[in-house]
């Protein structure tokens, strides 16, 4: 469904991706794991075009995206749901403007579904519905950032991309969202690509693995695959999940 | 090789932005909204402004006519040009520039730093189309219109201080200024004004969609929009004084 080959991006002539090369079936949860910086965010948005690689290729269902532009990007992005790694809600709108925005613009919808979709996917990410007439300031940070997962959720894209969806959350509600990604897959078929720092939930969820570091990747493939790499940091990542349990 | 690549962007937004403000959606809420911010909030600050500054332009004058020539009865009408020429439009688009520039600079940044430029995108929505093209439009009309008043207030306090400093009369005031100023003049501060007007979303918004993450590029794109945006109308003022001079009867 989307092939990453030989992608390299630099700033300024820092080297933020070097040569990375994966790719991700349809219906399949791919999660990327890495320290801070290594260019886990840089890596979605160029997935989605809103960044360019220095080189390299992005084929989605065939397609080099990297050659797209703005116009025929607009296909692919139809298909494709992002959650930032920012709430990224727009601040002089109301949660409901909020979540309305994206159904109004990509879906032809009567008012009376929009309705309906926004209140099913306040409900997907554990939400009441008397937050929908407040301003993004008005409610908390963990809320913005599941207001953020809904409004991408109502469109039901294709494939959705998700940077750090949980970081911040409770435990609880991060255990929702999880579920609600593994649901989707297996449901709906919809294809995952999570950002997260959560080696545990990766585990739980994911078909596969990927772990970068300094712009490469250090380890992948499927999960008792990585589970019995040998790489220090990705046993410094597993660590972490055993420290959790005991 | 910097330079050219940032003008190059700066063109494009150009373009796009005033392209915008012709093509749907047209987003009427949102221009209304801009409108209102331009115009209608903006007016008292740039009233008192230009009220002061009238009067300071009248006393002075009338100080230093008195001791080159011994009389300050042409005041009233050097004043007059000035004030429509010069004063009234480049004192009311520098106030607005930095009330409308310094905000939108802040709202755009902080918008691109907090990914929701990005999040427009994905969406489909030209961020030049949402939230460069209205503001390009309120803020020409709304410079045009504040333009206007400025002047007027302008040309009221001068008469205002000529009665009851200077000692004259309204009458003697509005004859004298009306033998130095026509109708011409009052064009050209309208073209002066929307000239300026549209500078000032260009810069504020193409400020803020280069910012750089963090608080301090939001804070970096807020105060490079603003000087910006100074320096841009007192430089136009600059050429479109030279171009209309060339129309002034001699
Ligand atoms: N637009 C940009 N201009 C310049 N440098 C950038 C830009 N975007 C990202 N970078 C740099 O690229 C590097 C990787 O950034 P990225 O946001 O992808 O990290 P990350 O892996 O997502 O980290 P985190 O886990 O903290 O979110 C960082 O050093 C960042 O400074
Ligand atoms: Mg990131």
């Amino acid at each position: 469904m989307i092939k990453y080959t030989n992608i390299k991006k630099s700033f300024s002539g820092r080297t933020v991706l070097n040569d990375i090369s994966f790719s991700v079936a349809e219906g399949e949860i791919v999660f990327i794991l890495g320290t801070s910086g290594t260019g886990k965010s840089v890596l979605l948005k160029n997935t989605v075009g809103l960044m360019k690689p220095d080189s390299g290729e992005i084929l989605f269902q065939g397609t080099d995206i990297v050659q797209l532009n703005e116009e025929q990007l607009l296909e692919i992005r139809k298909q494709c749901g992002m959650i930032f790694q920012h709430p990224a809600l727009f601040d002089s709108l109301t949660v409901r403007e909020n979540l309305a925005f994206g159904l109004k613009r990509l879906k032809k919808l009567n008012d009376d579904d929009i309705e309906q979709l926004i209140k099913q996917s306040l409900e997907d990410v554990n939400l009441s519905l008397d937050i929908l007439e407040k301003k993004p300031s008005e409610i908390s940070y963990g809320m913005q950032k599941r207001v953020s997962i809904a409004r991408t959720l109502a469109i039901h894209p294709q494939v959705l991309l998700f940077d750090e969806p949980t970081t911040g959350l409770d435990p609880v509600t991060t255990t929702a969202i999880n579920q609600l990604i593994y649901t989707l897959s297996r449901k709906h078929k919809i294809t995952s690509i999570v950002v997260s720092h959560d080696m545990g939930c990766a585990i739980d969820i994911a078909d596969k693995i990927i772990v970068l570091d300094k712009g490469n990747i250090i380890e992948q493939g499927s999960v008792t695959e990585v589970q019995k790499s040998q790489v220090p940091l990705v046993k410094d990542f597993m660590l972490e999940v055993s420290n959790d349990i005991s | 090789m910097k330079i050219l690549a940032v003008a190059g962007d700066f063109t494009h937004l150009l373009v796009m932005s005033f392209r915008s403000m012709f093509s749907p959606p047209w987003r009427w809420k949102n221009k209304m909204a801009a409108l209102y911010f331009v115009a209608v909030e903006s007016l008292p600050v740039i009233i008192i402004c230009v009220g002061f500054a009238a009067v300071v332009t009248i006393i002075e004058a009338s100080y230093h006519m008195k001791i080159v020539i011994q009389s300050d009865a042409l005041v009233p009408g050097f004043a007059a040009i000035l004030i429509l020429r010069e004063l009234g439009s480049v004192i009311s688009s520098l106030l607005l520039g930095s009330r409308v520039g310094a905000g939108w600079a802040a709202e755009v940044s902080s918008m691109k730093v907090t990914e929701q430029i990005d999040a427009l995108k994905l969406l489909g929505i030209s961020p030049i189309q949402y939230l460069v093209g209205p503001k390009l439009l309120a803020c020409i009309l709304g410079n045009i219109v504040l333009g206007v008043i400025a002047n007027i207030a302008c040309l009221f306090f001068a008469m205002l201080i000529s009665v009851f400093k200077l000692g004259y009369t309204s009458g003697m005031f509005l004859t004298t200024m009306r033998v130095f100023v026509n109708f011409q003049d009052l064009l050209f501060a309208m073209i002066k004004s929307a000239c300026f007007g549209a500078t000032i979303p260009l810069i504020a918004c193409f400020c803020g969609f280069r910012a750089k993450s963090g608080a301090d590029g939001v804070g970096k794109a807020t105060t490079d929009a603003v000087v910006g945006i100074s320096v841009a109308i007192i430089f136009l003022d600059f050429i479109l004084s030279y171009i209309f001079s060339h129309f002034y009867a001699s």
